[in-house]
């Protein structure tokens, strides 16, 4: 009986022992196979974990086995590769979003290639895809901006006044529409008699009467044209008169255009007021009238 | 002196009317001092077992007897329980996400409860139950029935005797059963979370693996270490100083029970407050 005791306590020890060991492994390496390890070079900003999962092509080929974080701004994460496949060397390896509540994963993105990344070697980090607190924070921005923007207008609109300006200009607004509101239906009364007087003077218009005050209108305009016709023909004359004056010929043209005529005739009105002057001071002098 | 101690109270030098007025702080005064002479009593206790565990030759063959009784006659129990609770947290977590969740979170989830709370605290609390009553009731009949004074005639340690072996099959059972409960727990979550729910197997492992350090096992198992020390220590003080007759032992055995689930609770939130900062990942 103790030696049963014994064996069965052996065994139940042995047994916790194994799965303890057995299953932290199991759980924290994905699995009793060891798989190979890559590393990659992230920046603290990156936010990963132990076991978030590695994908290539949308599919688990691993997990984060590691990270180690180190004083110069990157953590270097240790990724197990469980997959028999080869990991591209054209691959870079991105840290994005898993779901919409901030975890994350690593993406492997890439081309097919022929060859691989070997055990031990270090993947390039890509650009991070925003993830949800990236979001956030741009709207932890926008909000500290709204909260700006409403408190910009509490003060505008409050505490300064103007809503009471607003209100004040609305009222104003409401009472020059009503203005126009009357002036418009005035108005529109007066178009609409304006429109019946249209109406009925179109109505009264005789047909007949259009009729020959069209034909009159046509004689005038003939008469007009023809009037026009011997105005060109008497403009004619004139610019032939005009341009024979301007050459100089005959009397008009020399007196036009001859500068010595035009002197003489000044010299002779200058001589006829001297003649005149001394005529209205010394009459005597030209006029000699005796009665005996 | 120590006579005068005793009988003089001081509240007796007042008047009949503060007398009268501090009377209703007596009861709990009564408690305290009671509550105080408890952890007295327990802690002196406690050192007669460190001294008992020097005695080996006395302990030693018994151990053996009681680490069968306490942990192997208890894994069906153990494993029943853990088997539950591990696919109810399954199902659970699966029907309060939101969508919009990574379904993984199930086994993330299934993994913290089980492995961090409900594997060594549901299995302790059982095992208060079914061995820390069986502890008290052994010894305390042995009092009852002065088989303990019997062993002091005989010029053995009874607590060596009784009190150690016991002491340490439930410190050494009580990991192993975790470990167990532990295993059965996940196990059954995520054969329950793959099976009854739309989480598929690899979201349930991808899940598993998220954020788990092996510092999480040596929590689980730790607690699992001080609630096995205190269901089989606080039930053997219990079932050492039962009152005498058959009635005494029944009210023991009760008293030991509550007594060992509110040290487990207790002990719980200690160590939680203590060592869950170190199990971020």
């Amino acid at each position: 009986m103790k030696r049963r005791n014994e064996v069965l306590v052996g065994l139940l020890t042995l047994s916790a022992l194994l799965v303890v060991v057995l299953g932290s492994v199991w759980i924290a390496r994905g699995g009793l196979t060891s798989g190979y390890r890559l590393y990659v070079k992230f920046p603290w900003s990156a936010g990963l974990r132990l076991g978030q999962p590695v994908l290539l092509g949308g599919v688990t080929v691993g997990f984060v086995e590691a990270v180690d974080l180190r004083e110069e701004g990157i953590v270097v994460s240790t990724l197990n590769i469980t997959t028999n496949m080869g990991i591209p060397r054209t691959v870079v390896a991105v840290v994005e979003p898993n779901g919409v509540f901030g975890d994350r994963q690593v993406a492997l993105r890439g081309t097919p290639s022929k060859v691989s990344w070997g055990k031990g070697d270090t993947i390039t980090a890509g650009v991070d895809v925003a993830g949800i607190d990236a979001l956030v924070a741009r709207m932890d921005t926008a909000s500290a901006r709204l909260a700006d923007v409403v408190k910009t207008v509490k003060v505008k609109m409050v505490d300064q006044g103007g809503i009471e300006d607003l209100r004040k200009t609305l009222e104003s607004m409401n009472a020059l529409a009503g203005r126009l509101s009357g002036v418009v239906t005035e108005q529109s009364g007066n178009l609409t008699a304006a429109m019946a007087a249209v109406r009925k003077g179109a109505s009264a218009l005789d047909s007949t009467r259009i009729d020959s005050t069209v034909r009159n209108l046509q004689a005038t305009t003939a008469t007009v044209a023809k009037l026009t016709e011997d105005l060109r023909g008497t403009t004619a004359r004139v610019n032939g008169l005009l341009a024979k004056a301007d050459s100089g010929n005959g009397t008009i043209g020399l007196l036009m255009n001859d500068p010595g005529l035009y002197n003489d005739l000044r010299r002779l009105s200058t001589r006829l007021d001297s003649l005149t002057a001394d005529f209205k001071t010394n009459p005597r002098k030209y006029i000699k009238f005796s009665v005996f | 002196m120590s006579a005068d101690r005793l009988t003089h109270r001081p509240t007796e030098e007042l008047s009949a009317v503060p007398r009268a007025a501090l009377g209703f702080l007596r009861p709990y005064a009564k408690l305290t001092n009671g509550f105080l002479a408890g952890i007295g009593k327990r802690a002196y206790f406690a050192r007669e077992t460190i001294r008992g565990v020097a005695e080996g030759r006395t302990w030693a063959p018994e151990l053996f007897k009681h680490m069968r009784s306490i942990g192997v006659d208890s894994v069906p129990l153990a494993c029943l329980v853990a088997a539950f609770i591990g696919s109810v947290i399954a199902l659970q977590t699966r029907y309060q996400l939101f969508p919009g969740i990574q379904l993984s979170v199930v086994g993330f989830i299934s993994r913290q409860m089980i492995t961090l709370e409900m594997a060594p605290l549901i299995t302790a609390l059982v095992l208060a139950g079914r061995v820390g009553a069986r502890i008290t009731a052994e010894i305390g009949t042995m009092r009852v029935t002065e088989q303990i004074d019997a062993l002091e005639t005989l010029a053995f340690d009874p607590v060596a005797y009784l009190v150690v072996p016991r002491l340490l099959a439930g410190l050494l059972m009580l990991p192993v059963l975790s470990i167990l409960a532990n295993a059965v727990g996940l196990v059954s979550a995520w054969v329950t979370a793959s099976v009854a729910t739309d989480v598929t197997s690899d979201q349930f492992r991808e899940g598993l693996r998220l954020g788990f350090t092996y510092f999480q096992v040596v929590y689980s198992v730790l607690k699992a270490f001080l609630f096995g020390g205190a269901i089989s220590f606080l039930c053997a003080y219990e079932g050492y100083v039962t009152d005498a007759g058959a009635e005494g032992v029944g009210r023991a055995t009760a008293k030991a029970v509550v007594i060992a689930c509110v040290a487990i609770l207790i002990l719980d939130a200690i160590t939680a407050v203590l060592l869950a900062p170190y199990l971020q990942s």
